[in-house]
């Protein structure tokens, strides 16, 4: 039987990733020399140098000082986006499969309506009725990501709560609360962390959507997603090195993520314990 | 103990074009007791109403008329709140093999359960309790890290019946605690319920379709075709000497399967 120090092991691979960059974004600001926002004028464009590992970008910004600057604001932004989704969207779901009828009825043409809209036209409208800035184009986008965790929290529930395990345990005198605690959540638990990766990733692919329009950060602002929009038109003249690297970081934040989620939720499910004494 | 007078569950059957149909009648004016320290088997085959009585003894389902008492008292009518000490007091025990046991709880947060849910004991006394539970079905001390599904069908059947004891209930209702297992652990099954039953006291609700088995288990027995009792008795009057067509058709299906393996 495998213990459970070794079962866990399996999580230091995306933990360690995302360790790297959260550390690269929180301290290589202040040791990197150069500044996200200082431009240079005698190094427009420039390629990858021992004096600039990622290049310079049109004005001159040195674009590695830009990636460790924006990589803090993108990896906040997905986390915001995902935690602010995923609570209230749980919690709606979950009150829609428990009560059911005007509460179910309710909730689900709330996401309905919700989801009718595409996303970021979503995200845009709530940015711009809101006055605009980052903050409101995080609503925004948390707002579209409602319905997604709405209904697949309640048929997540629905699907649970029709298991024979939740008889036996309102034959114990179970509360609905406890049962939602002691049986839903980890049952759903799986699905619903795989869910919220995308999301991580939705958010930070979104915000950068809406940056490009002139909602989300404002444009000086380094971003991942802003400087990924800012750096496209170049990549077809050929400076790649501006849009690549915080494409790249945001990659490798997902992919973090994914990893993370999936062998979380391998683990949640018992995976890899003796079937048989 | 538990007393079911005139007990009647009937649904709604929807129409082609929306209401109409009379109501299906899954239970239809069934009455029995269970006295103390004794078993009652309700026996019938799959579609007879038994399971469905046993969701009504156990205050899950509530009956379209009629009236469930428990030692005396009405508990038809009761809010959760007032069901506390009746949930302590009697225990379901599920054909393990349906996922009675939740696949993510360990053996030990499945047995105390029981206990979290009624309140007011201490972790240690807690732990002291599930330690006694293994005992009384015969499972390891170490048990208690395992999750179910790596515990054989027996194995897990006794941690339904461990669960069920944990909160030394006076009365147990056994839904067809044996029909998932192989007939040599069956035995084993049905032993320890007496064993325990002897040693505790308790009274037994036996749920099943099986005559032979009912006749080991169960003082008295009735018969359940279609929500209705066809036959009741002594357990060996019953399948001695049945009087009733279907009771004799069951207790052919039983013979059939007693020479099968």
């Amino acid at each position: 039987m495998m213990t459970a120090r070794n079962r866990y092991g399996i999580l230091a691979p995306p933990l360690a990733m995302f360790a790297l960059l959260v550390l690269l974004t929180l301290i290589g600001p202040m040791a990197w020399p150069h500044n996200a926002y200082d431009m240079d004028f005698a190094a427009v464009l420039a390629p990858p140098s021992w004096d600039h590992p990622m290049g310079t970008d049109a004005n001159g910004r040195d674009v590695l000082a830009r990636f460790l600057d924006g990589g803090r604001l993108s990896l906040l932004v997905g986390v915001v986006v995902m935690v602010g989704g995923l609570v209230p969207g749980a919690l709606l779901g979950i009150l829609a499969a428990r009560l059911g009828g005007v509460v179910d009825a309710f909730v689900m043409r709330m996401s309905d309506s919700i989801a009718a809209f595409p996303p970021i036209l979503l995200a845009m409208a709530v940015a711009i009725g809101l006055g605009g800035g980052l903050a409101t184009a995080v609503l925004g986008v948390i707002l579209s990501t409602l319905p997604f965790f709405a209904r697949l929290m309640r048929s997540e529930t629905r699907r649970i709560l029709a298991m024979p395990f939740i008889e036996a345990a309102r034959a114990m005198g179970a509360s609905p609360a406890l049962i939602v605690m002691r049986h839903v959540l980890p049952h759903s638990a799986s699905t619903m962390l795989v869910q919220s990766a995308a999301v991580f990733g939705y958010g930070i692919a979104t915000l950068a959507g809406l940056g490009f329009v002139g909602l989300g950060a404002p444009i000086p602002t380094a971003e991942w997603g802003v400087m990924i929009t800012d750096g496209m038109p170049y990549a077809l003249t050929g400076q790649w090195w501006i849009a690549v690297f915080p494409g790249l970081g945001i990659l490798l934040a997902v992919s973090a993520a994914n990893m993370l989620a999936d062998r979380l939720s391998g683990l949640l499910r018992g995976d890899g314990e003796e079937v048989r004494p | 103990m538990l007393n079911l007078i005139n007990i009647t569950k009937s649904y709604p059957r929807k129409g082609l074009f929306g209401r109409g149909g009379e109501p299906a009648r899954v239970v239809d004016d069934v009455s029995f007791s269970l006295q103390g320290g004794r078993t009652f088997g309700l026996i019938g085959e799959s579609g007879s109403g038994k399971s469905t009585l046993a969701r009504i003894a156990l205050r899950l389902v509530d009956p379209t008329s009629g009236t469930v008492l428990y030692r005396g008292e009405d508990i038809t009518g009761h809010a959760p709140s007032r069901l506390m000490a009746f949930r302590r007091e009697v225990q379901p025990v599920f054909q393990s093999a349906s996922g009675a046991l939740d696949p993510r709880m360990r053996v030990a947060a499945l047995l105390e359960q029981p206990l979290v849910i009624a309140g007011g004991m201490a972790r240690s006394e807690r732990e002291d309790r599930v330690a006694a539970a293994l005992r009384a079905v015969e499972l390891p001390a170490d048990f208690t890290t395992r999750l179910p599904r790596t515990l054989s069908g027996g194995q897990r059947q006794r941690i339904g019946i461990a669960r069920a004891l944990i909160t030394e209930p006076k009365v147990l209702i056994l839904d067809e605690p044996v029909s998932a297992l192989d007939v040599s652990v069956q035995a084993q099954i049905l032993n320890l319920l007496k064993d325990i039953q002897q040693a505790r006291g308790l009274s037994y609700l036996f749920i099943g379709h099986d005559l032979a088995v009912a006749r080991f288990m169960c003082d008295e027995i009735a018969v359940l075709e279609r929500g209705r009792l066809v036959e009741r008795g002594p357990a060996d009057q019953i399948v001695g000497s049945p009087d009733n067509a279907y009771t004799k058709g069951l207790l052919e299906a039983s013979r059939w399967s007693d020479h099968r393996g």
